[in-house]
């Protein structure tokens, strides 16, 4: 089985190309065992408007050949708008000002979105002019990714699709009414359906450059739970998403990071470390407890942005000149836990979801055109969001009645969660970091699902069916 | 103001969360167990969404749902459901707000457009919304806000930093300096955003008074960005306590006692640092401050020499400190970062 990847971004644009060496191999040596690398479309834009292949063959295969030397992987982030932290959502600017690539409001006005404390007009999914251009993008940056690879196993995965949420529009009021006469459509389904068609067209682009077939995700941005796309695609193609802030709370992340596990399998997570400058500030700790929830539930390949961000970011793990932060030594700690987790173990199990019932749950959206996006930051279900719920515990109910295991089935140290009790032996000063997947229990055991019981005695600790149990030697675990 | 050109360099989640949550303490960020829904803990924001005869949802940012289908009686309404959820701060938006939002929005701006005018023409849309009863928001004062012209927003911005020159803000904790920034305006725009790591480089070690270390700051800043328009130097304490203080004069007292260094001091800066209340105290004080010698007399001459020149209430039609103060009071106290590496 291919080892889980454990990726940390490193936004090379932004870093002297002298300090790239340095900055890898200390990734590298916090224990993370690929490289994300954000190809930002906008900064390879040449001069006749397309991709400058040049200049992105040379830094692809100096990149690709430290990342190599250093024994890592490479996961390649292409976009088109790659994510939050770019100026002009990473588009180039003759493609973002072109008319014939925008997206409309119902009233065929240009929609806007923000760009940092601007705004620029949002592309549309359904346009051809983009889709064109997109898709001539991919082929370049594949091309050169391919050509500039020293092995056939240095490109770990190729992620497409749009970082940032608001592109994947996902309110029923908040339709590209772009070239689409919305009388005659539904408006939540033919969004889905725009979306499908877009990543499916990036990622046979990708395949016919060479993209290794395997390796190709395609991002999901939002609650996944709230995108008919992602219900839709989950069933072929491996997907990519972030997952929510931990101002969401320790429900939301836990919610997501289940998902990543049990939605299906390959699905590949991306975790923030630290947050745009003018996004609402998060601690230095909170995606390392993001992570560690995601670990233990079982979520095999993740990517922390930002390693090392080389500014216009807070709390990257590698400050700008490439030395670790303070931070970094937890994260060293972390993926050092991780590495003892069982390999071999699949946790997760395909949930099969209905893209109808989420349509129809968008479409109940009671604050109208607000993106749910938007109110998923704060951890908001569509359910809760909706005058029609898509009912997750009904598809939950429906999955384990079909004989499918909405829960992941972990196993350590021959524990299952079918366990009601956990037999805690104090000799062996083994720690017990639980997150139930029953409601509130998280709180009980564990402060992000990895707080310390302390033993002392012959101790029984009760868990619900579903619960997750990491029991771990605290000494090699590295507090 | 900021725009995608703008570098930001220099900073840790630790010593920016700091900064942030001085002017908005609700944004600090908690430990992820702190937004678990659970029920009992005060703060957070309501979100209301409602038809205009019935709330559809109420949904609290760290509760939750906590109302469906109850009658919709405008503010009263609102207000009551804040209470209830123990949170001073509450947005209620009718089901169409937000699709009217975006297609006014989207009737009016252009591809040139920069921060300052897409900035002011966003909130003259939520004005226009909170007009039409569309929006609603608590607490009231800042729906009283006026709404400054493009051409007053520019010139107010040109007076606090003017072009080419930069602005410091150092915030020490004990003798350390735990947070601060630096900004640096060029052609129109704020072209870098400097946090504490690059202070700290800049300035290299420090002696750990703040009053004499703000002098090492200052030429560092000068070195690496440009001359310095103004700069803060304060114990963090202390400024979080005078931005929340409603005793008149607060500033103008803290820094005639140096519990807050500014310098350079604007004739801005001293009129917003409540110069006027030092101005009615100095009928009584006058003579005594400029008979008398050393240092508490000339910084009080010099605070008293600057009042009046620049007003920035009379500028902008509103008092951007005393609207800061209403805001804070109205927030609970920062939380405390335990345990949190930069």
């Amino acid at each position: 089985m291919e080892a889980p990847i454990r990726a940390a971004s490193l936004r090379f644009t932004r870093v002297d190309p002298s300090r790239w060496p340095k900055a890898v191999r200390t990734l590298v040596a916090l224990g993370f065992n690929a490289i994300d690398l954000p190809l930002i479309w906008r900064e390879y834009a040449g001069r006749d408007g397309g991709p400058d292949d040049a200049r992105l063959a040379h830094d692809l295969a100096s990149l690709l050949r430290i990342i190599g030397d250093a024994g890592a992987r490479a996961v390649l982030r292409l976009g088109p708008w790659a994510g939050v932290d770019v100026e002009g959502l990473g588009i180039p600017e003759g493609v973002l000002r072109d008319p014939a690539v925008r997206s409309h409001t119902r009233r065929r006005n240009p929609r806007w979105v923000s760009d940092h404390l601007r705004v620029v007009p949002l592309p549309s999914l359904r346009s051809e002019t983009y889709n064109t251009a997109a898709r001539a993008w991919i082929r370049s940056a594949v091309g050169a990714a391919v050509a500039g690879s020293s092995g056939p196993d240095v490109i770990a995965r190729v992620l497409l699709g749009h970082g940032a949420p608001t592109l994947l529009r996902d309110a029923p009021d908040d339709p590209d009414a772009a070239g689409v006469d919305l009388a005659t459509v539904d408006p939540a389904t033919e969004e889905a359906e725009v979306t499908r068609s877009f990543l499916l067209g990036l990622a046979s682009v990708a395949r016919e450059s060479g993209a290794p077939a395997a390796a190709l995700r395609l991002a999901i941005q939002g609650d996944p739970l709230a995108s008919a796309a992602a219900a839709v695609l989950a069933l072929t193609e491996g997907l990519a998403w972030a997952a929510p802030p931990s101002r969401a709370g320790v429900r939301a992340i836990w919610r997501d990071a289940r998902l990543a596990t049990t939605l299906v399998h390959g699905h590949h997570l991306d975790l923030r470390a630290g947050h745009a400058p003018l996004e609402v500030p998060s601690r230095a700790t909170d995606a390392i407890d993001c992570a560690r929830v995601a670990l233990g539930a079982g979520a095999r390949d993740i990517t922390v942005l930002h390693g090392c961000s080389g500014g216009d970011w807070v709390g990257a793990i590698l400050d700008e000149q490439g030395e670790p932060r303070q931070a970094a030594t937890r994260w060293q700690a972390l993926l050092g836990w991780a590495a003892g987790l069982p390999a071999g173990v699949e946790r997760g199990r395909r949930i099969a979801r209905s893209p109808e019932a989420i349509a129809r749950a968008r479409a109940g959206a009671v604050f109208g055109a607000l993106p749910l996006s938007w109110l998923s930051r704060w951890g908001f279900s569509l359910d809760e969001l909706s005058a029609t719920p898509v009912g997750a515990d009904a598809l939950e109910s429906t999955a384990v009645a079909a004989g499918e295991a909405w829960a992941p089935t972990f196993t350590s140290d021959d524990k299952t969660d079918d366990a009601v009790a956990v037999a805690l032996d104090p000799a062996g000063a083994a720690m017990v970091r639980a997150v139930d997947t029953a409601d509130g229990r998280a709180w009980v055991l564990a402060n992000v699902g990895m707080a310390t019981v302390t033993v002392s005695g012959a101790v029984a600790c009760a868990l619900e069916p579903g619960a997750v149990v990491v029991v771990r030697d605290e000494e090699q675990a590295g507090g | 103001m900021a725009d995608g050109t703008t570098r930001w360099s220099g900073m840790d989640a630790r010593s920016w969360a700091r900064l942030v949550s001085l002017v908005a303490p609700g944004l600090a960020p908690l430990p992820p167990r702190h937004h678990a829904r659970d029920g009992s803990l005060p703060g957070g924001m309501l979100l209301v969404a409602h038809d205009g005869t019935t709330v559809l949802r109420a949904l609290h940012t760290l509760r939750g749902v906590v109302a469906t289908d109850g009658p919709w009686n405008g503010r009263d309404t609102l207000a009551a459901l804040a209470a209830q959820c123990d949170t001073r701060f509450a947005v209620a938006l009718r089901r169409d707000a937000a699709e009217r939002f975006m297609e006014r929005v989207g009737g009016r701006c252009t591809t040139d457009d920069d921060a300052v005018d897409t900035t002011l023409l966003a909130l003259g849309v939520l004005r226009e919304l909170l007009d039409d009863c569309a929006l609603d928001v608590l607490p009231s004062p800042l729906r009283s806000l006026p709404l400054p012209p493009v051409e007053v927003v520019r010139a107010a911005w040109d007076r606090v930093l003017p072009d080419g020159h930069s602005a410091v803000i150092a915030l020490f904790e004990g003798p350390t300096l735990v947070s601060g920034v630096a900004v640096r305006r060029r052609g129109g725009v704020v072209d870098q955003v400097h946090g504490v790591e690059s202070l700290r480089a800049w300035s290299g070690p420090l002696g750990g008074d703040f009053r004499r270390d703000y002098r090492v700051i200052r030429a560092a800043v000068e070195r690496s960005l440009g001359p310095v328009a103004v700069g803060l130097f304060a114990p963090e304490a202390t400024v979080i306590e005078l931005l929340r203080t409603e005793t008149p004069g607060s500033w103008a007292k803290a820094l005639a006692v140096r519990d807050v260094m500014v310098e350079p001091m604007p004739p801005w800066a001293a009129m917003a640092t409540g110069v006027s209340a030092l101005r009615a105290a100095a009928d009584e004080s006058r003579r005594w401050a400029f008979d008398a010698d050393g240092w508490l007399a000339k910084t009080t001459r010099k605070v008293i020499d600057l009042a009046g020149t620049v007003d920035l209430q009379a500028v902008l039609g509103f008092d951007p400190l005393a609207v800061l103060g209403v805001v804070l009071r109205e927030s609970r106290p920062r939380p405390t970062q335990p345990d949190d590496p930069a």
